[in-house]
């Protein structure tokens, strides 16, 4: 469905994006994850043929980006990470006019500007004018204008960037209809747990350059390695980190956020215990001892440790 | 009616009406064009009562001298008009596309199906019906003016459509600075100081040809032009229909031969243009002979204020054009075809900046 073979994108003497492949198949969900300037909006605007790229190429649903752009923005959803709304508009006025932007036929747009409505959970607001509405509404009304075209494949840049929890909930839950409705996604964002509720699949991107894409699950289990323990000590908890670091099964431990011990553990599954048995019978006074499953947090900060900076 | 006005636009044109339709709710919407339709009445008014209440008065002191009461007043009454069209439209056009930059719901737009020529044209349309519109207000005090007599409705037609040919000027003008330039202050200015520029420098070209190709005066109406001067006339003039045909042939060329074509709509309008530019050019002779005796003062019909005046005048107009079309014709000659040279200056220049906007926005943005 996307495909970028060595995609490029050159400013001066800044390459943002450097020799980009993978693939997106129909009905994926794609995380698109990276720090701040890693490339991800210059990718996603490549995508959208709002950018040429200066090397390699792309494709969406099978039509190249430079040669055929009309026909990758027919079958294309572009949400930007910052965008404007016009005033004195009122909100159906403003899915009319984007609908009319994609040639959608006059007499088919008061039904589908209904049904993004309804989707949008915006129908009441139909009346309303665009700059009255609160920024989660109006998050949720660019996504309603995404979609008014009804097209296969949408590129969301940041979709819940700046928004509060609630709203960010709200655009979730959204978010994972459209998965249901088998549309193509490539979505970026910050909020990683998000992320890993809604997508099959991740890339992350680091400095212009992929460091890693495939499945969620096959990449957690390649290269997680083992579990993250959390354990926590009443007393000697620098000499215990020490105690830990030594233990054979352990790959390295480290003094986390209120004095919590983490360490990643790469012995035989099931043998855990064998390290709060080792850590009592050294004089440690454990007072918890819990596991964290590799999520795609923990997994992003391991791969993007100083890639690239 | 307007699905169908809709999809034959699309048809016909390959032109999709969406961001005009757009411009127009969010223009006319609101306090701010009730505000300025007032001031323009309002001042037009104004203006063409301060001009006819002293005469007015002198006509009640001194006798009836109704002629020069209506022309007088016509002519203030157009003169305001054309300071407030060129201080209202150029600001309208120069913020149309870099308001949405500065918003920041261009790229929204541009990610869509619209082509720069939609967006281009489409806002440039709208600002040329409110200025439209802005004309419409004062008809009838122009009305007024042929009633007082000394105004042939004809006149009305010419002033009119000489005033809307600069609005369209104008706002291309306008335009052309919002596509190429990134902030809206930043193209008001730019076209205001354009528009200024070309102003100063209309009234002082006629000066230096003046002393440059002083050679005695032809019917007592001052310098002519002379061969060569009015050779080089003909090819800048064809230089300017030349890019406007490159321009117009380039953007029928894309749409009509759609991608994977075997020709460049490019190189197609720059065959056409220069083509034109050629045949003018052998054709010529006629045309350089008749322009040879025409009055150097002729240069002023690019300043709009010096070519309304001579359009409402007929001695101005006699000085201006009294060689080869006018003579012998009298006033209302010497008027049509100022007016028609005029007008068709304003539309082609007009023309030329609209598909150099549409240019510079695609060059920007793709």
């Amino acid at each position: 469905m996307i495909r970028l073979t060595g995609l490029t994108k050159r400013f001066g003497s800044l390459v943002a994006v450097n020799d980009l492949s993978f693939r997106i198949e129909r009905g994926d969900a794609f995380g698109f994850v990276g720090p701040n300037g890693a490339g991800k909006t210059t990718t996603i605007k490549m995508l959208a043929t709002l950018l040429p790229p200066d090397g390699g190429g792309a494709s969406v649903n099978g039509h190249d980006i430079v040669l055929f752009p009309e026909a990758v923005r027919a079958c294309v959803g572009y949400m930007p990470d910052f965008f404007g709304v016009y005033d004195d508009m009122k909100v159906w006025e403003y899915l009319d006019f984007f609908a009319a932007a994609y040639r959608v036929p006059a007499p088919k747009r008061p039904g589908l500007i209904g049904d993004v409505l309804e989707l949008t959970d915006l129908g009441d607001k139909r009346e309303e004018y665009v700059d009255a509405l609160s920024r989660g509404m109006k998050q949720r009304l660019c996504l309603a204008k995404t979609l008014v075209h009804d097209p296969e494949v949408l590129l969301l840049d940041e979709p819940a960037s700046g928004l509060d929890p609630r709203a960010r909930i709200e655009i979730r839950e959204l978010l994972q209809e459209l998965v249901k409705m088998d549309k193509t996604i490539l979505i970026s964002s910050h909020i990683l747990p998000e992320l890993s509720e809604l997508c099959n699949k991740i890339g992350i991107i680091e400095g212009g350059k992929l460091v890693l894409a495939g499945d969620v699950r096959e990449i957690a289990a390649q290269l997680a390695g083992g579990l993250t323990l959390i354990i926590r000590t009443g007393n000697r908890v620098e000499e215990a980190c020490k105690f830990l670091a030594g233990c054979p099964s352990i790959a390295s431990a480290q003094l986390g956020e209120g004095g919590a011990i983490e360490c990643v553990y790469n012995g035989a599954e099931g043998q855990q215990h064998s390290i709060l048995t080792a850590l009592v019978q050294a004089g440690f006074q454990v007072q918890s001892f819990s596991e964290e499953a590799t999520n795609l947090e923990t997994l992003y900060m391991r791969l993007t440790r100083g890639v690239g900076s | 009616m307007s699905e169908a006005l809709e999809t034959g636009l699309y048809r016909v044109f390959r032109f999709n009406p969406c961001v005009a339709v757009h411009e127009l709710r969010l223009r006319m919407r609101g306090w701010r064009p009730f505000i300025v339709l007032l001031a323009y009445a309002g001042i037009a008014c104004a203006a063409a009562a301060l001009a006819w209440i002293p005469l007015a008065l002198e006509q009640h002191r001194f006798g009836p001298r109704a002629i020069e009461i209506g022309r007088i007043t016509f002519a203030v009454l157009a003169h305001t008009q054309l300071t407030l069209i060129l201080l209202i439209v150029p600001a309208y056009a120069a913020g149309a596309v870099t308001m949405e930059r500065e918003k920041r719901t261009l790229e929204m737009l541009r990610a869509s199906l619209v082509t720069p020529s939609d967006i281009v044209s489409g806002k440039l349309l709208v600002i040329l019906a409110f200025g439209l519109v802005l004309l419409i207000t004062s008809v009838p005090v122009a009305s007024w003016c042929v009633l007082l007599g000394g105004v042939a409705p004809e006149e009305v037609f010419y002033v009119y459509t000489f005033l809307f040919a600069v609005a369209f000027f104008a706002a291309a003008l306008g335009m052309l600075y919002s596509a190429r330039m990134r902030r809206s202050m930043g193209a008001i200015v730019a076209a205001y100081g354009t528009l200024i520029a070309t102003g100063v420098l209309s009234m002082l070209i006629p000066l230096i040809l003046a002393q440059l190709l002083l050679r005695g005066s032809s019917s007592g109406s001052g310098p002519t032009l002379g061969i060569n001067a009015a050779f080089w006339v003909v090819l800048a003039f064809s230089a300017v229909a030349a890019w406007t045909v490159f321009f117009v042939t380039r953007a029928i060329a894309a749409r009509l031969l759609g991608r994977g074509r075997r020709w460049s709509p490019t190189g197609v309008g720059l065959i056409l243009g220069l083509g034109l530019m050629l045949v003018a050019v052998l054709a010529s002779g006629p045309l350089v002979r008749a322009l040879s005796s025409l009055s150097i003062g002729a240069f002023v019909i690019l300043n709009p204020y010096a070519a309304l005046s001579a359009l409402m005048e007929g001695e101005m107009a006699s000085m201006v054009i009294h060689g080869p079309f006018g003579g012998g014709r009298g006033p209302t000659g010497l008027q049509f075809w100022l007016w028609a040279i005029s007008t068709g200056i304003f539309v082609l220049l007009g023309v030329g900046l609209w598909g150099g906007a549409t240019s510079a926005f695609s060059r920007r943005h793709e």
